[in-house]
């Protein structure tokens, strides 16, 4: 018995890196549904750009921070061009407009990275992320403590930031009423693009976790459609619902590849999309809407 | 009084005017008689134009009329496309029964997978929806009844004893399908059914205080795209033969949005236009690139690249400059062009 429930601990805790990497990528989602309003399918290919420039950096024998510095900086400005430039445009236009510009500029951006890299599958090296280190009786080494500890991180400062900061403040006022908050004095164009570059200064390390963890390669760009589950599961709009539902995630999935296994792992994040939205739509953390007419 | 009679008739008539009545007979002429002419390649083609613009059609209701956004079409074709191969040749039912059946399969479980996104406001559809194409193109790989990746054999309908294998028999097939349904859309575009999923399109509170049930009718929108996608699904695998999840993957449920964003949404004549530039396009693509690769020969290396790449830029080039289509595009040209027309020659705007 204590055994089974060690293993199934094991289970849990090896997933926890993936899942604090799911809890990331959804977050930027969040930020940029926050900020805009818009549903942004593009994230995962930005978060697989941001893998790749990682990637190609090392390449050139620079150090992983450097390397996710140069990534973080380049990764923004394509989504602030884009948010400047495609995005704005639309920002009037019905949700199925907006959402469906946000897919055709992740579908470029996908054929792009397979012409500029290749669709072969790549490898990170990373040397200092192999060594294992044991932790209360579990197994993990230092790229997956990071990314669990990175997780944590994010959570504090961007909890802290739209709780406390005037900037946060006055992003979370732009979605929620574009009108008054231009009337209070709030620069909303200055809103938008931050919440696209910080979305897209975010996602670049579940980016370079989940290339080191799993593999890189361009389908990597599908964990966008899995932190859509995540999103679900949080509530769209809460920042620690998406931490909570992004580990839940991690974990269900780990748990389905090591009892039934297969090809379970990928069903499960939909599953439970099915299932939250069948129950409470509104996810676990969400605050009901009421429209006013 | 009589104006306002005849006004009303000619905004019910389907053939508007005599024109129109001719360029109708004359296309049906053109398309019944190509076969006989065209070569076995061109007829294949002209066979999936008809099976998407059947597709596409579905999604016109969905996404054209309701404002919904579905992504998950191509699954809805898929689920349709093995069930007609699976009993076809695994339990030796008639095509001819699986044509009425799988679509009304399709049909079911599209409206139980939408169920609880459309109780939803927002774009938790097109959530659902491509979580749904996901599972399903994961099971099609690993389930054993679907044969995995290497795909399974549809068995040949038969009509009489006739046993259809030719390029050309599935054309009239598919001809025939897309002119009933066709027919059926057409003749829907003018029940209470269509304005009131305009209406909900245009907004849905109002349209909910009118006393429409934004539900029932987006569920009822979703299963007839689903039936649509149903019918496509089941004329395709007859006329591949061999179906494989490589003929389901995500981008074929982007496609069928990308022909109606392309043709206009909500237009019966756009959205066939967009089926039309839509299929032929990778055909197009890919001659291009066989052209071009003589200067540079990498890019035939990275056409799949490349293709997505165009397409990317088609869906948001289309959606920022052109939100109405090609309908839409021609629609005001030609009325710009009947303004000037007007203007110039004295007495003449009767002529419209």
């Amino acid at each position: 018995m204590i055994e089974e429930v060690k293993l199934f601990l094991e289970v849990c805790v090896t997933s926890l890196p993936v899942g604090s990497m799911y809890a990331l990528l959804a977050l930027s989602y969040v930020l940029i549904s926050k900020g805009t309003k818009v549903l942004n399918l593009c994230q995962g290919e930005i978060m697989m750009l941001g893998a790749y420039i990682c990637y190609s950096v090392m390449e050139l024998h620079l150090s992983l921070v450097n390397a996710i510095i140069i990534s973080i900086v380049l990764t923004s400005c394509v989504a602030f061009l884009l948010e400047k430039f495609i995005l704005r445009k639309v920002m009037n236009e019905p949700v199925f407009v907006s959402v469906m510009v946000t897919l055709g500029v992740g579908i470029f951006l996908r054929g792009l990275v397979g012409v500029v890299w290749g669709v072969d599958q790549k490898k990170m090296t990373i040397p200092d992320f192999d060594t294992a280190v044991t932790l209360s009786g579990f197994f993990m080494n230092y790229g997956k403590l990071s990314a669990i500890l990175m997780a944590i991180l994010f959570i504090v400062v961007l909890e802290v930031f739209f709780k406390l900061s005037k900037r946060g403040m006055a992003m979370k006022a732009t979605a929620s009423n574009l009108a008054a908050s231009m009337l209070m004095g709030v620069n909303v164009r200055h809103m938008f693009s931050l919440s696209w570059v910080l979305a897209a200064a975010i996602s670049v390390f579940p980016g370079v976790f989940l290339a080191k963890l799993i593999i890189l390669e361009p389908t990597i760009s599908l964990y966008g459609l899995v932190a859509l589950s995540v999103l679900v599961l949080g509530g769209m709009e809460s920042i620690v619902g998406t931490i909570i539902a992004g580990y839940s995630i991690g974990i269900a999935e780990g748990i389905s590849a090591f009892y039934i296994g297969g090809q379970s792992k990928n069903l499960v994040g939909f599953v439970i999309m099915f299932l939250i939205l069948m129950i409470r739509p509104s996810g676990l953390f969400g605050i009901k809407k009421v429209e006013r007419v | 009084m009589t104006a306002t009679k005849n006004i009303f008739r000619d905004e019910k008539s389907v053939i508007r005017s005599r024109g129109a009545l001719v360029a109708l007979v004359a296309l049906f002429l053109v398309l019944f008689l190509f076969p006989l002419f065209g070569s076995r390649y061109l007829v294949y083609i002209a066979t999936l134009i008809l099976i998407n613009v059947i597709c596409a059609q579905g999604l016109n209701i969905l996404t054209g009329y309701s404002g919904q956004v579905s992504l998950g079409h191509g699954g809805f074709m898929a689920i349709s496309a093995y069930l007609t191969a699976i009993l076809c040749s695994n339990y030796h039912i008639s095509f001819w029964i699986m044509l009425v059946v799988a679509p009304l399969t399709s049909g079911l479980v599209g409206v139980l997978i939408a169920l609880p996104a459309l109780r939803l406001k927002g774009l938790y559809l097109a959530m659902v929806t491509v979580a749904f194409h996901m599972v399903v193109a994961l099971g099609l790989m690993s389930l054993d009844v679907t044969g995995g990746y290497q795909g399974m054999d549809v068995a040949r309908p038969s009509i009489g004893g006739m046993v259809m294998a030719t390029e050309r028999q599935f054309y009239y097939l598919a001809l025939i399908a897309c002119c009933v349904l066709l027919t059926a859309f057409i003749n829907l575009s003018r029940t209470k059914v269509y304005r009131a999923l305009i209406a909900i399109r245009e907004r849905e509170i109002s349209a909910q205080s009118m006393g429409i049930s934004l539900w029932g009718y987006k569920t009822l929108a979703f299963f007839l795209a689903s039936i649509y996608a149903g019918v496509a699904g089941c004329l395709f695998a007859v006329t591949m033969g061999h179906i494989t999840p490589n003929h389901f993957p995500l981008m074929l449920s982007i496609e069928y949005i990308m022909m109606i964003i392309v043709g206009g949404p909500g237009s019966v004549m756009g959205v066939i236009l967009g089926s039309v530039l839509i299929t032929i396009l990778p055909f197009f693509l890919i001659f291009l690139t066989q052209k071009l690769s003589v200067f540079s020969p990498a890019l035939l290396v990275h056409f799949a690249n490349l293709k997505i790449m165009v397409y990317g830029a088609i869906i948001v080039f289309f959606l920022m400059y052109v939100p109405t289509g090609f309908h839409g595009a021609l629609v005001r040209c030609s009325t710009y062009f009947r303004r000037i027309f007007s203007s110039v020659g004295p007495g003449s705007p009767q002529t419209g």
